[in-house]
């Protein structure tokens, strides 16, 4: 196959077409089917994990008991964490990342067809084996995602499974980014030098690093939490001659580089959407580049900023300020370089783009508290309390959800050939952008009067701003049962309205995937493509 | 595919799970790398068996405070107390310090006691020469014992360090 | 020797004090700092307390209180900045109103502009910062130690100058109203989750060191008033110190999830003046010698199910429930338990011991509210088993183990 409309045009005939009916996803080997599994995995796992959100913040509507046991609201916390986390923002960015890296450079598909598949199952099953963890004996882990013994030693029957999902979420996130690197390494088009790639590839190129170097570790320390606690080892435990603390070390040493993750190819998507919207080309290109490789980086050299009040001696507390807050100065290069690409633009404002800019506009304001936290005599009051948890909500709700929704809305038309009603797309961008404000902005305050993280129920003073946060909470979750609306209704045929291939004006000048049909057939760049966009450079 | 590509990727892949298996290992030396990096730093606050003390020059120009701190932890059935709350010393002259733990039940209580300095920075200023923590302890039914610990405050201590404190954890680790 | 010290200090600790000597050049960049806040803030001066972090009563709290509104106000003004300049191209260039998009996308100028400007402004935010952290450190020179220990789920004071030693736990008004539906509006319990049946009571203007360690797993130690929060961690000791300027109830939480009733852990200090605090000391160990007669004099049935009472709300009911119903699978119901309702003998074993999840109550209760409670479970909560524990019997259990002194010297 040489020409890609010709390929197009006898799909159904062709030797390498999809499998017929089920089967076809179970042991599909093409980027795009996999990657679809992997979008609809990510947006079911949302659903649970945001039901899950819900059941919390339902408990919080009012001081007092209501609906669960403390015991079971722990549960959930944990299990809220773990399931958004590795069920839903990841697999969502590995479903992008999927769809996108063979089309945006050019590739046929992913350098590792089989593999792929076989991450995504794991990644099922890993998920599925952590849910189950609901029903055993003395409930799910309930000791914080981090499961910080001696604490998470108490868990019940579930924590050797739980540890064992832990491993194959592992397993499948370290096979899925050497996918990502060998497609990227080896599978460039001709003239797409690595300083030509879109941004999305940079940053999950970086975060395919970043996962290679962390998910052993986390493996290693989650490992020896199950030694501890069934082989009598004491590498964590106290009553032994263990180091609870050093667990922490290790822990956070994965961690924080964990949510960079999660939040490096958001800064790939919105750099790819903004330009598009703008008409313009990205501004400061090289230095995105270079900002993210910076970003994970740091990553790797500030983790005990999660530890400042467990008591570390005076040189630790402040070479962990000075390194965090150096994160400060790549992430304001991208936020000034995002505005710079907004600056005498040519701006229109469809539902990617609306979505887009308010990721902009919520990430600084969770990068903003990220900078007070980095402060570590500040840090003694804001640890471990509400300011804390709208930090990181901050940084990905409105920021990796945000961009996945815009990213949803970006490509929808690409991948299906319809387009979106946009009239619903943009109400539900308002519904969520208000609520999300509703949900996470009085929590700073929570935070800042005193209320604790992690608690069932409060101080009658802590009531107002939580009944806020809870109204927030639900109109938030069931506005994104309008997504599913909007995407289901685009695939059954959107507006009825033929998208161009290009889909957005000029998108072809941008990136690569735009240059193929709409919908996109189910192999493309069988032959890679000899011109590359040049827009940036 | 060709067969080129398929070589490339087989050698990335290669690279790549060396680099999974690296960091796997990393994990597991991060054990006694944090070992020895608490020893050198202290910041843990542990202490190991250390007897290049003994031959320490006594510092006669002043005193510091050691602090004896004692805990039990949660169901340990002993009764464990400092016999002195403090003693103050010269840099440099051996320390012995003595406690009383008693089984307060009618079983055998297998014990390990979990030392810690505070300011964590002084431990490795504080050499043990001998100390209970290091072993088991046996308890019979209602025993109790005498304990004893042997410490030297290094005359390297920097002089804005007047004040330490040495507390014991004991756990009960029967099975 | 001397020598050795001064070289032992390290680069380190010769920075240290360049941070402390320092400090007169940073006051002029703070009075400065602090007179743009204060223009800003003058209309929320009274600002309500439920949205800003509380200024304290300590010197460190203070601090940082000023540090947290300087780096608020920097991150207000960046902010304006950022999102005026993006609002503005927003309105004005958009393909709506005909503005035709430029094609500029790299300036090496403004990429290093707006690399150093925030470089420096990190700088000035850290000096403040670093002269804090280093004060707060500083627990030299105190006049009294106070330890704490974490259990789940209450905190153990000791206060080891005067010896004075207690355990403080949720009050029992709090526990009944916060049970799954209790029927009780937390808004009628007075300092709903944030009292306890013993505060913890210091004096003011007093250096007091605390040093936190924990018995099971790990605990945070927060007090907003006071300015931070510390973890205790099993098997560590960390210390961190206060001192209180003004007399008043300082309340806070524990702020690390150690298990089930992680929110019901609170902790209360009461900060006197001192020759109050002293009267306090007194009353305190006069009541330990209180404690120490009852436990040999003959206590009433009835005595002892009314002082039971008392001891099961605060130690027993956040598990086995107020009405003793226990929760099913989890925690077994204390009402027509066969362990509670059998050989007396075998129920205190089990309670001083502990199993299981079930902790070791001889760690925690002195004889006579030991004997209480457990004459309280027997005869109460729908019991009627009708004998009775003294507390002198508690005691003789402990003793009636046979002694053994080991002389250890050869070990």
């Amino acid at each position: 196959m040489s020409a890609v409309t010709a390929e197009h045009e006898h799909d159904d005939h062709h030797d390498h077409g999809p499998e017929k009916g089920f089967m076809r996803w179970i042991v599909t080997t093409n980027h795009k089917d996999i990657g679809t599994l992997y979008l609809f995995f990510a947006l079911a796992m949302f659903f649970v994990g945001g039901t899950m959100a819900l059941i919390i913040r339902a408990e919080l509507f009012e001081p007092g008991m209501q609906f669960v046991t403390p015991q079971f609201f722990n549960s959930m916390t944990t299990m809220h964490a773990l399931v958004m986390v590795f069920g839903a923002v990841m697999p969502a960015f590995v479903g992008f990342a999927n769809w996108l890296i063979p089309m945006m450079i050019g590739a046929p598909d992913m350098a590792l067809p089989r593999m792929n598949n076989m991450s995504f199952w794991m990644l099922v099953a890993g998920v599925l084996l952590l849910a189950s963890t609901l029903f055993m004996e003395g409930g799910a882990p309930a000791s914080g995602w981090t499961l910080y013994p001696p604490l998470v030693l108490q868990t019940g029957a579930a924590l050797p499974f739980a540890i064992f999902s832990v491993h194959l979420l592992g397993i499948s996130s370290i096979m899925g980014a050497i996918n990502i690197i060998a497609t990227i390494f080896n599978m460039r088009a001709p003239k797409m030098t690595l300083m030509k790639m879109p941004l999305f590839v940079w940053t999950w190129l970086i975060t395919a690093f970043l996962l290679i170097a962390i998910m052993p570790v986390f493996a290693g320390a989650v490992t020896m939490l199950l030694t501890d606690r069934f082989f009598d080892t004491s590498f964590f435990n106290a009553a032994g001659g263990g180091d609870p603390v050093l667990y922490q070390h290790i822990f956070w040493f994965f961690g924080h580089p964990e949510v960079y993750v999660m939040i490096l190819p958001t800064f790939g998507i919105a750099s790819t959407i903004i330009p598009v919207f703008a008409r313009k080309p990205l501004f400061g290109y090289s230095s995105m580049v270079y900002a993210t490789a910076a970003i994970a980086f740091l990553s790797f050299i500030v983790w005990a900023h999660h530890m400042f009040t467990v008591g570390m001696p005076i040189s630790g507390e402040l070479y962990f300020m000075y390194a965090t807050m150096l994160i400060a100065i790549p992430t304001g290069v991208k936020i000034f370089n995002w505005t710079a690409t907004m600056w005498r633009g040519s701006m229109t404002f469809e539902t990617p783009m609306l979505f887009s800019i308010a990721f902009v506009v919520l990430f600084t304001l969770g990068g903003f508290t990220g900078l007070m936290m980095a402060m570590a005599p500040i840090d003694f009051q804001y640890h471990d309390t509400y300011f804390i948890v709208a930090h990181f909500h901050y940084t990905l709700v409105p920021a990796s959800v945000f961009i996945l929704m815009a990213g949803g809305y970006f490509w929808l038309p690409k991948w299906t050939g319809n387009m979106y009603d946009e009239r619903l797309g943009r109400l539900h961008f308002w519904l969520s952008a208000v609520s999300v404000n509703i949900l996470f902005f009085p929590q700073h305050f929570l935070g800042l009067a005193g209320m604790p993280r992690r608690i069932p129920d409060y101080a009658v003073q802590f009531a107002d701003w939580n009944m806020v946060s809870s109204v927030g909470a639900f109109i938030f979750g069931f506005s994104q049962l309008m997504f599913v609306y909007i995407v289901v209704k685009t695939i059954k045929g959107g507006t009825g309205e033929k998208v161009t291939d290009e889909v957005w004006e000029d998108a072809a000048k941008h990136s690569l995937e735009w240059t193929l049909p709409s919908p996109v057939p189910y192999h493309t760049f069988a032959t890679p493509p000899k011109e590359i966009p040049t827009e940036h450079f | 595919m060709s067969s080129d590509l398929e070589e490339k990727n087989k050698k990335t892949v290669r690279g790549l799970l060396v680099l999974v298996f690296l960091m796997f290992l990393f994990a597991a030396a991060l054990i006694p790398l944090y070992d020895i990096l608490c020893e050198i730093t202290g910041i843990n606050g542990k202490t190991k068996k250390d007897l290049s003390s003994l031959s320490y020059e006594i510092d006669s120009n002043r005193k510091v405070t050691l602090e004896f701190v004692t805990t039990v932890g949660a169901r340990t059935r002993l009764a464990f107390k400092a016999d002195q709350f403090e003693i103050k010393a010269h840099p440099g002259e051996k320390i012995t310090a003595r406690f009383t733990a008693r089984n307060l039940t009618n079983k055998h209580i297998t014990a390990k006691a979990s030392p810690s300095f505070t300011p964590g920075v002084t431990a490795g200023y504080v050499k043990n020469i001998e100390c209970f923590c290091f072993s088991n302890q046996v308890f019979k039914p209602g025993e109790t014992k005498h304990l004893e610990v042997q410490l030297v405050v290094s005359p390297s201590l920097a002089i804005d360090y007047k004040q330490i404190t040495f507390g014991l954890t004991f756990y009960d680790i029967t099975h | 020797m001397q020598k050795i010290n001064h070289k032992n200090l390290g680069a380190f600790k010769q920075f240290i004090i360049l941070m402390r000597g320092g400090y007169s050049v940073m006051k002029t960049q703070q009075l400065f700092a602090g007179l743009v806040l204060m223009a800003l803030s003058l209309g929320t001066a009274q600002a309500d307390y439920t949205l800003n972090l509380m200024e304290g009563v300590t010197s460190i709290s203070r601090d940082i209180y000023g540090l947290h509104m300087l780096v608020l106000w920097v991150c207000v003004f960046i902010g304006i900045g950022v999102f005026g300049t993006m609002f503005y191209s927003i309105y004005f260039h958009r393909k709506s109103r005909g503005f035709k998009a430029a094609n500029f996308h790299e300036s090496a100028k403004v990429e290093i502009i707006w690399t150093i400007i925030p470089t420096v402004i990190l700088i000035l935010l850290a000096i403040p910062a670093t002269r804090v952290m280093i004060e707060m450190d500083d627990v030299t020179e105190s006049e009294m130690t106070i330890k704490v220990t974490g259990w789940q789920w209450k905190w153990e004071y000791e206060y080891l100058d005067s010896g004075v030693h207690f355990f403080s736990s949720l009050d029992e008004a709090s526990n009944k109203a916060r049970q799954l539906n209790s029927g009780i509006d937390p808004r009628t319990v007075a300092n709903y989750l944030l009292e306890v049946d013993k505060p913890l009571v210091v004096p003011v203007n007093t250096k007091i060191r605390f040093l936190f360690t924990s018995a099971d797993v790990i605990h945070s130690w927060w007090v907003p008033d006071l300015g931070w929060k510390k973890d205790t961690v099993p098997g560590f000791i960390n210390e961190s110190w206060t001192s209180v300027e003004k007399a008043g109830t300082y309340r806070g939480q524990c702020t690390e999830l150690c298990g089930k009733d992680h929110g019901f852990m609170p902790i209360v200090v009461i900060a006197m003046e001192k020759p109050d605090y002293e009267k306090w000391v007194v009353e305190q160990k006069s009541l330990a010698v209180a404690n120490a007669d009852a436990a040999t004099k003959e206590w009433t049935k009835e005595g002892l199910i009314t002082a039971g009472e008392k001891v099961y709300a605060s130690n027993c009911a956040s598990c086995h429930m107020p009405d003793g119903a226990g929760l099913a699978g989890t925690f077994p119901a204390i009402t027509a338990s066969a362990v509670v309702t059998g050989d007396l003998n075998a129920q205190v074993d089990l309670m001083l011991n502990g199993k299981g999840m079930m902790p070791a109550f001889g760690q925690m209760l002195d004889p006579v509210d030991f004997a209480a409670v457990s004459t309280f479970i027997r005869n109460g909560l729908g019991n009627r088993v009708g004998d009775a524990i003294q507390p002198s019997a508690v005691k003789a259990l402990q003793a009636a183990i046979p002694e053994i002194v080991y002389d250890g010297d050869d070990e």
